[in-house]
């Protein structure tokens, strides 16, 4: 860098500094506004044309008093269903196909993106709602009996997404948006009706006196009721009489007599609460 | 609202040994109908259908099939089905026995 020589002496720089600073201090104070400054308001309401794609006049009411809509239906999104049955294609049988459903006449296909019904699908619920309830579903008609405490839907080959029994009176301009509960928490929900639980008891040694068989305790998730349990699936080895004993609500014992002294079990206990 | 009908299982004996529903039930040869009707004690009749377990605490069957009617056991009746397990030496009692002989020796 090249040497610079100023044509000022340090003192008339200093004077100069002085003399400027004294003249902003003179200045009067002022303050810009937000509109100077380009801000925007504190409160901004932009233009609003739809509430959950209802346009025009929309109400907007608290549902069944809690402040919110509950669906009171178990397992009701068909796109992510709890299926502990491992149901699959399309099934005609009537009888509880995913949990908490069952086929009451027709078929029903399952699908990746739904359920498509062609025919009469419900579910019962354990107690009774109180007050008012609204049924409703993403596609066919769906309907509540009060007197079988079941929810129905019938449709003709139509893809549903979900299915839900509000607590409270809805018109189909006050229906709130479906909002699914979440796998986890659907799973254990359904867990209190039906529970399948896989079983390896592989090499154990028991007492060999088909009089005095052992016992091996099983826990699960309470259930509605003392559950109907079926053995699935099942194959034994060392001449083991495999049973099921005591059973409770919340757990069960699990009989194992055989011969000899070695025995393997593999299976699933189906475990059934449902209405 | 299903009705369903209660089915049981009995042995030699008389004993039953097995009880359920039409619900669960897919082929009913071997069983005996006892009784129908509506709700969780015919639909679940497994575990819902007696007041009492089907077996007691030492796993004796309490139930028996008589004349047509499911009636409880009496207590001399399941007490007669039951063996007591073998009752072997404890430790303290084998220890006692061997140093007894080697005293009397």
């Amino acid at each position: 860098m090249a040497d610079y020589t100023s044509a000022y002496t340090g003192a008339q720089i200093d004077a100069a500094v002085a003399k400027a600073n004294t003249a902003l201090q003179s200045l009067p104070a002022h303050t810009h506004t937000a509109a100077e400054v380009g801000a925007l308001p504190e409160t901004y309401t932009p233009p609003v044309t739809s509430v959950n794609g209802k346009t025009g006049d929309v109400v907007i009411t608290s549902g069944g008093g809690a402040g919110y809509a509950y669906n009171l239906l178990d397992n009701s999104n068909f796109r992510n269903p709890v299926n502990q049955r491992g149901v699959s294609g399309t099934i005609s049988d009537a009888g509880y196909f995913l949990d908490r459903w069952k086929l009451v006449s027709g078929s029903v296909s399952i699908g990746s993106d739904g359920i498509t019904l062609n025919g009469t699908i419900s579910q019962i619920l354990e107690m009774e709602p109180a007050g008012d309830v609204t049924a409703t579903a993403s596609a066919g008609t769906a309907s509540y009996n009060a007197t079988t405490k079941t929810y129905t839907i019938t449709a003709t080959g139509v893809l549903i997404t979900w299915a839900a029994l509000y607590e409270g009176s809805y018109t189909a301009d006050t229906l709130p948006p479906y909002v699914p509960k979440g796998y986890a928490a659907e799973l254990a929900q359904c867990k209190r009706y039906y529970n399948i639980i896989p079983y390896d008891m592989d090499d154990y040694y028991v007492n060999a006196n088909t009089a005095y068989p052992s016992m091996y305790p099983v826990f699960f998730p309470e259930m509605r009721i003392i559950p109907t349990v079926t053995l699935r699936e099942s194959w034994n080895t060392g001449s083991a009489g495999v049973s099921v004993g005591f059973i409770t609500k919340s757990s069960l014992a699990f009989q194992a007599a055989a011969t000899s002294s070695r025995v393997a079990w593999h299976g699933k206990i189906e475990l059934d609460a449902d209405l | 609202m299903d009705e369903y009908l209660v089915y049981i299982r009995v042995d030699d004996a008389g004993r039953v040994v097995d009880i359920n529903s039409s619900a669960f039930l897919q082929d009913t040869d071997g069983w005996t109908q006892i009784d129908s009707g509506h709700g969780d004690k015919f639909h679940h009749a497994q575990g819902n259908y007696f007041p009492l377990p089907l077996f007691d605490e030492r796993g004796i069957y309490r139930y028996k099939f008589v004349n047509d009617q499911v009636a409880e056991r009496t207590v001399e009746e399941m007490d007669a089905d039951y063996t007591p397990p073998e009752q072997k030496p404890t430790a303290e009692e084998l220890l006692a026995a061997f140093f007894g002989g080697v005293k009397d020796a």
